[in-house]
């Protein structure tokens, strides 16, 4: 079949070199970008690492690099959906991006309480958890974002969710490591509510500045 | 037995379209894309070349004004020399560009919404395949396309953004339920119900109008 051609008018294509001629192209490519993703997420793991929990050596080995390993494999996992360019280099198909987005925080919440790896029922305040899980989030949300900077042209909201969903999944990982508190509704309100909070805030803010 | 209408039908626009008049391949245009995504500014005016008649003509259908459709071409355009390095070398340039008009084309839909004053739409404006003179086929052919062209037009002009969207992008343009629904963000079965609609609309008006719907497979 033909698809429908029609020629803009000859003086449209004066003004566009002209204006192209004015424009600076953007410099980094997309491999470089998603270098710099990657560079904070491993701030943030290393963040996690180094504010290590203290009961960390009393725990039973398989279910702490179990759980850990689960999470770093969700992690993980959003964030090549988020990044991969898809079949027509358009990204990966809005279902995925939505379930994943949607499903993360449930997921996370579900491995990190079903391992029972708390140890101190009384641990930090909850509001000590969620500050430093949503801003080491928040951290990633903004270097994930400028790694898709002005490079998705479809499906923007719900690949900024996922992109927040994949920066509270790493800073789940770290706040993982790092609380030795195992109550419920800490892990749900200090723990996995930041992740759900991000993938807001991305599918809200991300859009804007991931539109070409 | 009714027709897939999920599957590329030929244009509606086609008694009005300038086929291929550069030879433009799919692999020519992407090696463009290619090379001017890698920093090469003189192939510039082979990606002009090759994408600006499809890609205008989409803009047209998006807008349903002239003056509006240079507009979104040219922002379009800019968009694309912008972010030319986020190109995906393997993926398909001109959906590319459909997804970058679509997208810039939204962002316009939404600042007007914030600013309905901005926009005065009038008759004569409104006018897109319609006026684009036919270069084949009889008299008789050609005006029978030419009333069908204006039912066509006018009922795209009245559907909903969405369904407009879905419809040319399959429809018109050819593009597979899986790229479409690339192009425009959705899920297929969105885009699948999208064009549907947008094709049953089509066809609704057509025998409102007294005119042979089987037309629209031609």
């Amino acid at each position: 079949m033909t698809p429908v051609e029609i020629p803009p008018p000859d003086a449209l294509r004066d003004r566009i070199r002209e204006a192209v001629s004015h424009t600076a192209p953007a410099g980094l490519t997309p491999r470089t970008r998603a270098a710099v993703a990657v560079v904070f997420i491993l701030i943030a793991i290393a963040l996690g690492v180094a504010l290590m929990r203290p009961d960390i050596a009393a725990l039973p080995p398989a279910s702490l690099i179990g759980v850990s390993l689960g999470v770093a494999f969700l992690a993980a996992a959003t964030l090549v959906v988020a990044l991969s360019p898809g079949r027509h280099g358009l990204g990966a198909p809005v279902t995925w991006l939505v379930v994943l987005a949607a499903t993360t925080a449930p997921l996370y919440a579900m491995m990190t309480m079903m391992a029972g790896l708390g140890t101190a029922p009384d641990g930090p305040p909850v509001r000590g958890c969620f500050t430093m899980s949503t801003g080491v989030a928040l951290v990633g949300l903004v270097g994930l974002t400028y790694a898709l900077h002005r490079s998705v042209p479809a499906a923007a909201v719900a690949r900024g969710a996922l992109l927040g969903a994949c920066a509270g999944a790493w800073a789940g990982l770290t706040i993982h490591l790092h609380c030795p508190c195992g109550e419920p509704l800490h892990i749900l309100l200090g723990h996995a509510a930041p992740i759900a909070i991000c993938a807001a805030l991305g599918a809200v803010i991300s859009p804007r500045f991931l539109r070409p | 037995m009714a027709r897939d209408w999920t599957k590329p039908g030929p244009p509606v626009a086609r008694p009005f379209a300038v086929v291929s008049r550069h030879g433009m391949t799919q692999g020519d245009l992407d090696a463009a894309m290619a090379r001017y995504a890698g920093g090469d500014d003189s192939a510039f005016d082979a990606l002009y070349r090759l994408l600006s008649p499809r890609l205008y003509a989409f803009c047209l259908r998006l807008t349903r004004r002239r003056q509006e459709a240079d507009d979104l071409f040219q922002e379009t355009f800019l968009k694309l020399h912008r972010s030319r390095s986020t190109f995906v070398p393997r993926a398909a340039a001109i959906h590319w560009a459909f997804a970058v008009a679509r997208s810039v084309h939204l962002d316009r839909v939404r600042f007007r919404k914030r600013r309905p004053e901005a926009v005065a739409e009038t008759e004569e404006g409104l006018s897109t395949f319609t006026s684009v003179p036919s270069r084949e086929g009889s008299p008789e052919e050609h005006a029978r396309a030419k009333e069908l062209m204006v039912v066509v037009d006018r009922v795209l002009r009245d559907l909903p953004e969405n369904q407009r969207a879905a419809y040319v992008l399959i429809r018109e343009e050819g593009l597979s339920v899986s790229e479409a629904s690339s192009v425009l963000g959705a899920t297929p079965t969105a885009v699948k119900l999208r064009a549907f609609r947008a094709y049953e609309a089509i066809r609704e008006a057509l025998r409102a109008a007294g005119l042979d719907d089987s037309e629209l497979e031609k």
